[in-house]
């Protein structure tokens, strides 16, 4: 164990050197990723400022929402973006074939070798959001409430970690690009950059038992801020997300060590 | 029992067939046919310790996938792969630790940081103690030239360093077979000479079991012990390379250059005509050679050439040969 | 026509994939629905500065259809072909590669943009009703101020783009840039909603003209006048970079340094 973690910080380590070569560029891209989620947000906040609430949530509620989907999403792309989205490529062009003649778990080596610290700054501008959003939001700030929220935001976390999981075994099986990684990195999660219940029934019900998205931010914020009427089956959701989390990580986890497998015996 | 042993191995791929021009795209779009390749057909050899082996083909007859299949990237088809009496797919993470694995042109150096730095990181991967990990260093350092290049950033090395590099970090843990898949592969003449002697050097010194692919027969003459030879998946050939020679490479090859036009060809025995080209015969002699000389006369005798030349047949025009057939006139 | 040759490739390959295009398209579905729920949220029981819901649907589609056009990463498509060398073979082919670029761009996207934005519009008629411009004049002059438009983004993709020549790392410039659409491009809400200083920022800088001045060209926000005058900005904007874009490939030209060996 200890010769493990030994090596994931050194594989750290040198991640962070190597973004450090060019930290000027380093320092531009957060700089950038910063502007880019803070103008998306900043824009909607004027409008739903002027606007007064929506659909039973006020600006700051809102916020809250969006800064934790945030979270949720950058602490699993540090992990799992650069793995699952080289996949594709790296099998195209035969590189995947040297990761497996490493002494070390397939998924385990391309994590550590693709650790991304770029996410940083959607970590320090979801942090912040969720520290102005609590401020604005009627809510009893104790001991209790921080860890809760930081609950919320691992269990979204790996959530989104597994749903990325998901997505990338489709590398697996098609050769030219991974439409269904990009739905997920780019596309499904601004879902729930928003509250569920401002999509129809329908897609709350999508949203919650085929893609869990909702899983992540909507029913454990519902319970916390007590808005259960606005929640689809009340509070019941909002009290499950911590198994289902797990639950769903591990499966996604086994998975892809299972259909690894299946390239070995399909493969290219 | 042997270190390697590869038997009646196939492996088999699934290509989708798609016909060309819009038609064709449209068609698929709907449905597809697929066809079964086999990239390795019924293929079986054992390997000793300490062997360095040649497995030598054209492109696409299989050498990659047979690489792969011995370092537990694939699983075989059909057969059994056993490597140092396991399993190489089925354990791939015990195989990888007793193996070194290079992919030529394939870089598994971090890109923009000094190479000192990936050694470090694969001395952790691989768990490789002290004494052994400074030992391999310095080893390798002094035979394979590294001292200059060492704290450079690996985008910055040649072909050639690279390949070097790359050979260091598969041989720090002390494998004990490493697979070099096109090793000289775009390198100059000069650096693929130094780099043949290196591998030489480290299957005396190290007793590595050494097996490399390639299309460069001159690899094999100067590394290899042994050649295998395939071809469309099958085995042609296994044997020591002073087999090879005599069963394939016995006997001469003469080219004969006419004035004006090529004389009509009869048969002769031990002679085949094995090339005809503007105004030149390749003509290939099987058989004893005892006076070349007479040889030589008869066939002026015959045929009155302008010019001719007399040579040993090349191992590359042998291969040459075998690949193409219906060369024969 | 090496150029439409190129352009038809890129189509076909694109056709290849079945699932990536299936995919596609739902996901270009979802975006849209997933904005259009939340402005009919957020519009719902409330009528802001005249403001209806049925507005936002064409504000949606609009700049789905716009980004979906322009969507192309030139910093990194140098970048790459500086590293793997390639660069080389653009520079000593008789093939202008600002132009090599842009019909990659056109070839890459054209397709796949109309088609995904005719089903939208048609699940959109479907889902919300139709919105009737005002006449006929609306439709002409927002068609042209989009192209112009495109045409504009490319230009401004372009010049950003070239400073991968002085750059070793250009993934940040894409975050920039889509922030700056986003902000001052009125691309995730339209800047009508904004206060009056942000308004006056975003008039003077080009990034509104690609697709929101369309959009309200299209609604009969503005008379003719207004809209000649906007066209005509989103034209002196095309030419600006495009000066700019010819001056910096010079320099860029010149510094082609190829890495490794």
């Amino acid at each position: 164990m200890k010769k493990k973690l030994d090596l994931l910080f050194e594989f750290l380590k040198l991640s962070i050197k190597q973004s450090m070569i060019f930290r000027g560029t380093w320092l531009l891209g957060v700089l950038g990723q910063f502007l880019n989620y803070g103008a998306t947000i900043l824009s909607l906040y004027i409008v739903i400022l002027s606007l007064g609430s929506i659909k039973g949530w006020t600006a700051g509620e809102m916020l809250f929402i969006y800064a934790l989907s945030l979270l949720a999403y950058a602490l699993a792309a540090s992990v799992f973006y650069g793995p699952c989205m080289v996949l594709g490529t790296k099998i195209l062009n035969g590189d995947f074939d040297q990761t497996l003649t490493k002494p070390m778990n397939a998924l385990t080596y391309e994590i550590v070798s693709n650790f991304n610290i770029g996410y940083i700054s959607h970590i320090i501008l979801g942090t912040v959001l969720v520290v102005i959003a609590v401020g604005k939001m009627s809510i009893e700030i104790s001991v209790v409430t921080v860890i809760r929220i930081i609950v919320i935001v691992i269990c979204g976390a790996l959530i989104q970690s597994s749903l990325l999981l998901f997505a990338s075994m489709f590398s697996f099986i098609m050769v030219n690009g991974n439409p269904a990684l990009n739905f997920i990195v780019s596309q499904a999660r601004r879902f729930i950059q928003y509250p569920l219940n401002i999509y129809p029934k329908s897609i709350q019900l999508l949203l919650t038992f085929v893609l869990p998205y909702g899983f992540i931010n909507f029913y454990p914020v519902v319970n916390l801020l007590h808005k259960q009427e606005l929640a689809f089956g009340g509070s019941a959701l909002g009290t499950l997300f911590p198994i289902i989390s797990v639950l769903l990580f591990s499966i996604s986890v086994f998975a892809w060590n299972r259909s690894l497998k299946v390239y070995s015996s399909a493969g290219a | 029992m042997s270190l390697i042993e590869f038997d009646n191995v196939s492996r088999e791929f699934k290509i989708a067939n798609i016909e060309k021009g819009a038609a064709g795209t449209i068609k698929s779009l709907f449905h597809r046919e697929y066809i079964i390749k086999k990239a390795v057909d019924d293929i079986s050899f054992h390997i000793e310790s300490g062997e360095v082996v040649g497995y030598i083909g054209a492109n696409g007859a299989g050498k990659s996938t047979t690489i792969k299949l011995l370092s537990g990237i694939l699983y075989p088809t059909k057969g059994q792969v056993r490597v140092d009496g396991i399993s190489p797919y089925k354990k791939r993470k015990q195989n990888a630790s007793q193996i070194g694995v290079v992919f030529g042109q394939r870089s598994q150096l971090f890109w923009d940081l000094p190479f000192g730095d990936t050694l470090n990181l694969y001395k952790k991967m691989y768990n490789i103690p002290d004494d052994i990990y400074n030992k391999n260093y310095r080893y390798f350092v002094e035979l394979l030239d590294m001292q200059e290049f060492i704290n450079q950033p690996a985008r910055q090395l040649s072909l050639g360093q690279k390949m070097k590099a790359n050979i260091m970090v598969s041989m720090l843990h002390d494998p004990k077979i490493l697979y070099l898949d096109e090793p000289t592969i775009g390198l100059d003449v000069v650096t693929k000479r130094k780099l043949r002697e290196c591998i030489k050097e480290i299957n005396q010194d190290k007793k590595t079991t050494i097996i490399l692919t390639t299309h460069d027969m001159n690899d094999i003459e100067a590394v290899c012990s042994r050649l295998i030879l395939i071809d469309k998946g099958k085995k042609l050939f296994d044997g020591s390379m002073d087999m090879f020679r005599e069963t394939y490479a016995a006997g001469l090859e003469f080219v004969l250059e006419f004035s004006d036009i090529c004389p009509a060809w009869t048969d002769m025995e031990g002679f085949r005509l094995a090339g005809v080209e503007e105004l030149k015969w390749k003509i290939v002699y099987k058989g004893d050679v005892k006076e070349s000389s007479v040889l030589c006369t008869r066939l002026i005798e015959k045929y009155h050439p302008v010019n001719i030349w007399v040579g040993v047949p090349s191992i590359e025009n042998i291969v040459a040969d075998y690949y193409s057939k219906p060369s024969i006139v | 026509m090496y150029y439409l040759y190129l352009f038809g490739y890129t189509i076909k390959s694109k056709i290849m994939y079945r699932v990536t295009f299936l995919i596609d398209v739902i996901s270009a579905l979802l975006t849209c629905f997933i904005q259009t729920s939340l402005w009919q949220a957020l519009l719902s029981g409330n009528y802001v500065n005249g403001l209806s819901f049925e507005v936002m649907v064409p504000y949606v589609i609009i700049t789905y259809f716009s980004a979906a056009l322009t969507r192309i990463n030139i910093a990194t498509t140098i970048e790459d072909s500086i590293r793997d060398g390639s660069i080389l073979y653009n520079l000593i082919r008789p093939v202008n590669y600002r132009r090599y670029l842009l019909c990659s761009m056109i070839g890459e996207n054209t397709f796949k943009a109309c088609i995904n934005t005719l089903i939208i519009f048609a699940v959109s008629i479907f889902v919300y009703g139709i919105y009737v411009p005002k006449s006929f004049l609306c439709v002409l002059g927002f068609a042209v101020s989009l192209s112009f438009g495109v045409m504009l983004m490319f230009e401004i993709t372009y010049v950003c783009g070239l400073s991968a020549f002085w750059l070793q790392r250009t993934w940040f410039i894409e975050w920039f840039l889509e922030a700056f659409v986003i902000f001052f491009g009125g691309s995730a809400v339209p800047l009508w909603f904004y206060p009056e200083i942000l308004q006056k920022i975003s008039v003077i800088l080009p990034f509104r003209y690609v697709s929101y001045e369309a959009i309200n060209i299209y609604l009969g926000n503005y008379n003719v006048k207004v809209c000649i005058t906007k066209i005509l900005i989103s034209i002196f904007w095309i030419i600006v970079l495009r000066i700019a874009g010819a001056v910096i490939w010079k320099h860029a030209k010149k510094r082609v340094e190829i890495n490794g060996g």
